[in-house]
């Protein structure tokens, strides 16, 4: 009978796995493998790109919507309305004047209404 | 001066017509008593008592719808009227709707009436009680007259800080303005004035009471003198204001714009058009 020829596998003796418990000096632990680098993949970019394009569109939008405006004050027609000039002073004056003018009549006809009220309306009649 | 005679013949004819206008109305209000008196007189004179209730109460409803016809028209006066406060408009108006109630109510007691003595004795209290043309509508008249003039003097009021600032830049320019100054003191003491006189006048007016017919009378008459200085106030402020246009552009050396480049005139067309 020839012998058999199978072989068990190598269990792991506390010998070779221990070092403490061999007689050998003890070894440096193995520095851990440490994988290099990869440079940062085009789908990494990609994210990036959009979401800066996505922070710019959200502030413009906000400064379209005067959201800032709190913070850097905004042109508008109040602070930079041209001061009127004296040519225009005078030529409002003028305005005012035609007005007062035209309305003149106006007042003559109420004080021609008070001149007119007639008070005798009611007065009782011979019963 | 094509632009004076022009306003000038404006004012002339909305005064004509403003006159005309009031004589008419007391024409037709005259016209409507004297009918009612007739029939008063039918009533007197019928020897049957039925008939002299009739009578009476024919005159009655005669007085009274002319009375409701006038509270109407007021009423829409003082709802157009552009220059009463909402306040007065409130408050007239809140006399008029209670003399219409009050002249209905009577209408009905009257005619529900059987003797005629008590209907002569309702009869007067369309008159005694009510005072529609005594009081109501001169009341009406004189706030919507002190409204129109205070619309005025504000306006004069708003021109006077334009007026100094000009008269300072003239100055400070090393121009004489002893003849701006001057004319500047008579505005402003016209303006306040004219606003002294209208507020005087308006408190007349808002006292003039119904239970009182001649006290509102004399309360009438011292509101529309006052009127009349504010008008004169206004005149003058007025008259300043062209005195000093001119001083002004010259001493500053502003052309005068022409006819065309000047602004519009805007609600001054509205507002001349004699509307309360």
């Amino acid at each position: 009978m020839p012998e058999e020829t199978t072989t068990q596998p190598a269990v792991p003796t506390a010998e070779t796995t221990t070092p403490a418990a061999t007689s050998e000096p003890a070894q440096p632990p193995q520095e851990p493998i440490v994988e290099a680098k990869k440079p940062a993949s085009n789908s990494m970019w990609l994210i990036a790109g959009a979401l800066v394009i996505l922070v710019i569109a959200v502030a413009a939008y906000a400064y379209s919507q005067g959201y800032f405006s709190g913070i850097y004050p905004t042109a508008t027609s109040e602070n930079t309305a041209a001061t009127p000039t004296v040519s225009d002073e005078i030529a409002s004056l003028q305005v005012t004047s035609d007005e007062v003018n035209q309305n003149l009549s106006d007042l003559n006809s109420a004080v021609a209404g008070l001149d007119a009220v007639d008070f005798s309306g009611d007065e009782v009649p011979s019963l | 001066m094509k632009r004076h005679i022009q306003t000038g013949l404006l004012a002339l004819s909305l005064v004509v017509i403003a006159t005309s206008t009031a004589l008419a109305e007391d024409a037709t209000r005259s016209a409507a008593t004297k009918e009612a008196q007739k029939v008063i007189d039918q009533a007197k004179a019928a020897s049957r008592a039925s008939d002299k209730l009739a009578k009476f109460k024919e005159a009655a409803n005669k007085f009274i719808d002319q009375r409701i016809a006038e509270i109407n028209k007021e009423i829409n006066l003082v709802n157009s009227a552009k220059r009463l406060t909402e306040s007065d408009k409130a408050d007239l108006i809140a006399d008029l709707n209670a003399a219409k109630t009050g002249l209905t109510n009577l209408k009905a007691t009257i005619a529900a009436r059987t003797d005629a003595e008590t209907a002569k004795l309702d009869i007067k209290k369309i008159f005694e009680d009510y005072k529609i043309f005594a009081v109501l509508g001169p009341k009406i008249e004189g706030l919507t007259a002190a409204a129109k003039m205070s619309y005025q003097v504000d306006k004069l009021a708003t021109a006077a800080g334009k007026i100094r600032s000009l008269i300072d830049r003239a100055k400070a320019a090393g121009k004489d303005t002893t003849q701006m100054e001057s004319l500047y003191a008579d505005y402003q003491a016209k303006v306040a004035d004219a606003k002294t006189q209208i507020a005087a006048a308006r408190s007349k007016f808002k006292a003039m009471k119904v239970s009182d017919a001649p006290g509102a009378k004399t309360l009438f008459l011292e509101g529309k003198a006052l009127l009349k200085t504010a008008k004169a106030d206004i005149i003058a402020a007025h008259k300043d204001l062209q005195g000093i246009i001119p001083l002004v552009r010259t001493s500053l050396g502003i052309k005068e714009a022409s006819e065309s480049a000047k602004p519009a005139t805007g609600s001054s067309t509205a507002t001349a058009s004699g509307t309360r």
